[in-house]
């Protein structure tokens, strides 16, 4: 399946902006099964330098300084992705390993240094007793890592309304937990936290979702928005995914654009502004299936 | 050698030394006699006589004190600059322990330097499971920013320090090491240079190793790094500012290697470059000597709360245009976990064991080793993984039963953050203190330096003793007390070659924060000398009459208030203190904004911000101020006649240092930005004054006592009476104060002084700023020139205003604000920032 992904970011100042230098993760992955064929990032007011690298985990960063006073940025960053399918989910459905049994298995595994720190806490994933006690029923004695995976993504979609405007950025997941309310990131950091807690490796997935118009409705442009979901690590299969927001298995409608331990390893911008002052921010995404 | 000397000495100076102390001593030997390296040195100690040593003990602080050798402490209200302890004996090293310290030291630091750059390169020791991952990713120090990046040459490792410590048999352990930011070294230089000046006779017979040598190799160290080979590299000291703990050494440091001292916003990225930012624009950075620790020097990449740091340096460092050092991340070796592994780490390297070992270390992360922790923990020292504060640190049979299950349940609930630690024994040296000899527990911190893909060993060091008798906690935080420490070895450079600076024939530059303190300096000093005088002489008239209530008096008072930008002390309504209470308020409130404490303060934060520009005299002068500021302090209102002394001490005190500063300061922007600072102050406080004094017309009687108080404080009455008349008259007053070009504190003298400076500023490139500058100074200057003081002298008959003089003062006053403000646009740097993005969440999926 092939997309057209239109991620359209301005920001408006309040006082002028002397000098600005700004990280961006927006260029996605290509790995098997999926190939970016194509992406532009296009700004205004033109950067005076750019350049890109691939980060400690793998993905791309582009890096922009702009040194002329501006009000306003704009960050277009278009792409064309090519997605055959994943298969590691279809694998994992018939794996007979224990959830108990993972930490022990990864010290058999060749990436097991570079595994290990996807069970550790992070910025936005923390060790927690609320956390541990709001997963503890998922995790069953004898429980396939596969079935434990999927009773917490039901779970985290059934307990958990799916609200914009309740949380921000920097909302801690256990007040994630109290609310009950929230958006994709928030799911995605729950459900990275209650395997991360019990010792399992989960990283966090930012990119981008097909979204279908209601039936009988025009496709409007714009109206999408930036994803974010989980995958976790099966020994001897490899990263498997989920979105607890949607409650189903990524296969061709998923786009990935990074991963990293959390959304603050892989946020699409992050930057330093020179001002003083407060800033508006508007963000359009447009999924487009061309094939 | 005479024995019976030395027995004398341990009669008199040693008595009682041994009764609490049975571990290993540096000096005596457990029967109590005198170590075989120590013998010259208690020899000279003798000699001396125990009361000579007390004198020079005093005298030794006194320097210190003087010299402005400080130590911050975070958190405590008298904390900043702490003075610095020296003890009057130092720690001795025999030379054949050294040369194997030497070589033990080396060792060590060529393994952590290999460590390093596998961690952040090739991480074999993770793949191969000699070091578990999760040690080094629970770590904040591990900088996954910065995983790839290397210096040229073979070492990242540029400085290196370790605390050493002898156990009860006579071994030596490591203690810790500093890896990212190792401090110390200049108070060692320090040390030394302070021991030698007030006891030389310690040093007689010993040929004791200098230091300069070693900050030699260190700048041929960093040479050797600069991006690109460049040959005449421009170096920083990159510090956190004048709050940092050991803000005094990162100003020595920069002073005496001839590097700049700047902070993170005297520095930014510019087309792939650092650069800093200087009164005449920007100038390339290539090396930054980093005082600031890792996490918080890239607010982009790295802590994007940090205001220290410099936006993008890390770009610029991957792409080779600057380097840094040590290296950001370099902290990810202070991780006191890796201790437990350290041995396997020198087997991986170099298949050999530590000549030192390090002390017996059990990381929690490993479920045995987390056990064996909780089932020992009362034989055993606690820490987490990340240094952060001594509070991180739990002495285990120290803790209550509470304090321990709290402890152990934090383990329970994150052991991978902790490591439990043997509790080492250490052992102890004499200090000299209450005029015998105490024997105190004693740390020595090693220095070395990168060299040609080696390690050199700074031969000498930094010894902290703990500060009472008994206490196992040595640290600067604490208030340890160091010593100078000695190596008598033959080493092969012992004569000081020259210490070539790669800058020296190039222009020093001066930071715009630099130029900035410079100005509030000028400007400080002259408002606490003005208004001290000023207030001071309405405090003589208010005593000297009952009638409170007269125009003059009124006057004055209104004056008191304007030049201070307090509250008008008539305003009855406001308070029911007494004026003399009020004017108590005006000088010796701290909180009060305006009051001369206040200001004292102001002046002593930018005094201290550029202490690299002052002299040892003057660090005297400032040391009298802090005094006078602690006296001022704390006068209570019912003594405020005892003010009059502390007053005319503050105004001799600054006067001084304005002179000593007119003779010793190098004739650059720096100067005269001091000078125009001093100069816009006098004439705005000036104006003010003749603004609200001069203006309305008094009675014959008042005038006479307004010009009396204002001649007086503006240092002008003996000009006038020689000048013009023997009794009072606002005229010819008003001819000195204005336009007497003989008279050097006339306004148009100093316009004249004001205009001469402005020009030696440099032109930036926004040349219509800097002409804008000149022009106002030369609006003031003609509208003074023109002056007509028959017209000035006029009253209004209806209000009894003098309008014209009213409506000249108000217009220098504003012409003079417009110029301080567009002066501090052109020439000072304020870049605020703060990070992009919102906080709400742009998902909605």
């Amino acid at each position: 399946m092939k997309y057209r992904i239109r991620h359209y970011t301005e920001y408006t100042y309040e006082e002028t902006v002397s000098t600005c230098f700004n990280r961006l993760c927006l260029t996605p992955l290509s790995i098997p099964q999926h190939q970016c064929i194509m992406n532009d990032i296009n700004i205004v007011p033109a950067p005076d330098e750019m350049s890109q690298r691939t980060d400690f985990f793998g993905n791309t960063l582009t890096f922009i300084s702009i040194y002329k006073e501006h009000k306003r940025l704009k960050i277009n960053s278009t792409s064309v992705v090519d997605i055959e399918n994943r298969v590691n989910a279809e694998l994992a459905f018939s794996s007979t390993v224990l959830w108990k049994d993972v930490h022990s298995l990864l010290s058999g595994v060749n990436d097991a240094y570079e595994i290990i720190q996807y069970t550790l806490p992070s910025h936005h994933v923390p060790v927690s007793d609320v956390i541990r006690k709001y997963a503890s029923d998922c995790f069953t004695e004898d429980a396939t890592l596969w079935s434990v995976c999927n009773t917490l993504m039901q779970k985290i979609y059934t307990t958990v309304e799916f609200k914009p405007g309740f949380t921000t950025v920097n909302t801690p997941v256990e007040t994630v937990v109290k609310l009950r309310k929230g958006v994709c990131q928030d799911f995605a950091h729950l459900m990275i936290a209650c395997l991360r807690n019990m010792g399992l490796p989960a990283r966090y997935v930012s990119g981008y979702i097909e979204t279908l118009p209601p039936p009988g409705k025009e496709r409007m442009v714009g109206a999408d928005a930036s994803h974010a979901w989980v995958s976790v690590y099966f020994p001897s299969i490899g990263w498997v995914e989920f979105d607890p927001t949607n409650c189903l298995l990524p296969t061709y409608k998923h786009i990935t654009t990074a991963f990293g331990r959390d959304y603050q390893d892989v946020a699409p911008i992050k930057g330093i502004v020179f001002s003083s002052g407060q800033q508006k921010l508007s963000v359009k995404v447009d999924v487009e299936r061309i094939k | 050698m005479d024995s019976t000397n030395l027995n004398a000495l341990k009669g008199s100076l040693s008595q009682d030394y041994f009764s609490n102390q049975i571990f290993q001593d540096e000096c005596f030997a457990l029967n109590g006699d005198v170590k075989e390296h120590w013998k010259r040195l208690l020899t000279n100690v003798e000699h001396l006589t125990s009361e000579e040593l007390k004198n020079r003990q005093q005298e030794l602080l006194k320097l210190l004190e003087e010299n402005g050798v400080t130590y911050n402490v975070y958190g405590d209200p008298d904390g900043l600059n702490r003075p610095w302890l020296l003890d009057t004996l130092p720690l001795l090293i025999a030379g054949a322990e050294w040369k194997i310290l030497e070589r033990g030291m080396k060792q060590r630091v060529t393994v952590l330097n290999m460590l390093l750059e596998d961690l952040y390169g090739e991480k074999r020791l993770l793949k191969e499971g000699i070091i578990p991952p999760e040690l080094i990713y629970s770590h904040s120090g591990f900088l996954r920013a910065c995983d790839n990046i290397k210096l040229p040459g073979k070492n990242q490792l540029i400085l290196y320090a370790a605390d050493l410590s002898r156990g009860p048999n006579d071994k030596v352990w490591v203690l810790r090491d500093r890896t990212q930011a190792p401090s110390g070294m200049g108070y060692a230089l320090e040390n030394r240079s302070a021991l030698n000046r007030v006891i030389p006779e310690l040093f007689k017979d010993h040929n004791v190793n200098k230091l300069g040598g070693f900050f030699n190799s260190m700048m041929q160290a960093f040479l050797k790094i600069a991006p690109h080979g460049k040959e005449q590299p421009r170096i920083v000291v990159l510090t956190p500012g004048p709050h940092n703990e050991t803000y005094f050494e990162h100003a020595i440091l920069a002073s005496y290697l001839g590097f700049t001292l700047a902070q993170g916003d005297d520095l930014i990225v510019r087309n792939g470059f650092v650069w800093i930012k200087t009164v005449e624009g920007l100038e390339k950075v290539d090396i930054i000597l980093r005082r600031v620790d890792d996490s918080f020097c890239d607010p982009l990449e790295l802590r994007e709360d940090s205001q220290l740091g410099i936006p993008g340096l890390l770009e610029v460092i991957r792409k080779g245009n600057v380097a840094v050092a040590n290296p950001l991340g370099s902290s990810i070796l202070e991780n006191t976990g890796l201790l437990a592994f350290m041995h396997n780490v020198f087997q991986y390297f170099l298949k050999e064991d530590p000549i030192f070992p390090m002390v017996a270390t059990w990381w929690c992360g490993q479920k045995k080793e987390m056990d064996y922790v909780i089932d020992n923990i009362d034989s055993l020292v606690i820490k987490k993984i990340d240094r952060m504060t001594g509070s991180d640190t739990w002495i285990g049979h120290q803790l209550s039963k509470g304090k321990k299950e709290e402890l152990i349940r934090k383990i329970k609930f994150q052991p991978s953050l902790y490591a439990g630690q043997e509790a080492v024994n250490l052992s102890t040296s004499p200090v000299f203190t209450k005029g015998k000899l105490e024997p105190r527990y004693t740390v020595m911190r090693t220095f070395l330096v990168a060299s040609e893909g080696s390690y050199e060993m700074m031969p000498g060091g930094l010894t902290r003793c703990s500060p009472e008798k008994g206490s196992l906690i040595v640290s600067n935080q604490e208030g340890g007390i160091s010593k100078d420490t000695w190596i008598e070895v033959h080493a092969k450079n012992t004569d000081l070659t020259l210490l070539r600076n790669p800058d020296f024939r190039r222009k020093a530059v001066l930071p715009s924060r630099a130029a900035e303190n410079l100005f509030w300096v000028g400007r400080y000093s002259q408002r606490v000398i003005r208004t001290s005088r000023f207030i001071r002489i309405v405090l003589r008239n208010l005593s000297q009459t009952n009638d409170q209530d007269s125009d003059a008096m009124k006057a004055l008072l209104k004056t008191v208030a304007h030049i201070t930008g307090t509250q008008d002390l008539l305003d009855k309504e406001n308070t029911e203190d007494s004026l003399f209470e009020q004017l108590h308020d005006v000088i010796c409130h701290p909180a009060t904004n305006g009051s001369i404490l206040s200001t004292v303060n102001s002046l002593l934060r930018a005094m201290y911000a550029v202490r690299d520009k002052w002299t040892v005299d003057n660090w005297r002068i400032i040391d009298d101020i802090e005094n006078v500021k602690r006296r001022l302090a704390l006068l209570e209102p019912e003594n405020i006649r005892h003010v009059f002394p502390l007053l005319d001490q503050l105004n001799l005190g600054l006067l001084s240092f304005l002179e000593m500063n007119r003779q010793s300061m190098y004739r650059d922007e720096g100067w005269s930005m001091n000078r125009i600072g001093q100069l816009l102050e006098e004439i705005s406080l000036e104006v003010l004054q003749y603004k609200t004094l001069l203006t309305p017309r008094f009675d014959e009687s008042s005038e006479s006592q307004i010009l009396e108080a204002l001649l007086v404080s503006n240092l002008g009455l003996s000009n006038y009476r020689s000048t013009y008349r023997t009794y009072f008259d606002t005229a010819p007053a008003l001819d000195l104060l204005f336009i007497n070009k003989q008279n050097p504190i006339s306004i148009l003298s100093q316009l004249e002084q004001l205009m001469k400076y402005i020009d030696q500023l440099p032109k930036r490139d926004n040349v219509s700023r800097s002409s804008e500058i000149a022009t106002l100074a030369f609006e003031c200057y003609s509208k003074v020139r023109l002056i007509n003081v028959d017209k000035l002298i006029e009253a209004d008959k209806n209000s009894g205003m003098r309008e014209e003089l009213y409506t000249l003062c108000d217009q220098l006053s504003t012409q003079i604000g417009t110029l301080s403000l567009k002066l501090s646009a052109t020439y000072f740097s304020h870049s605020v920032y703060y990070k992009q993005g919102v906080d709400e969440s742009p998902f909605e999926v």
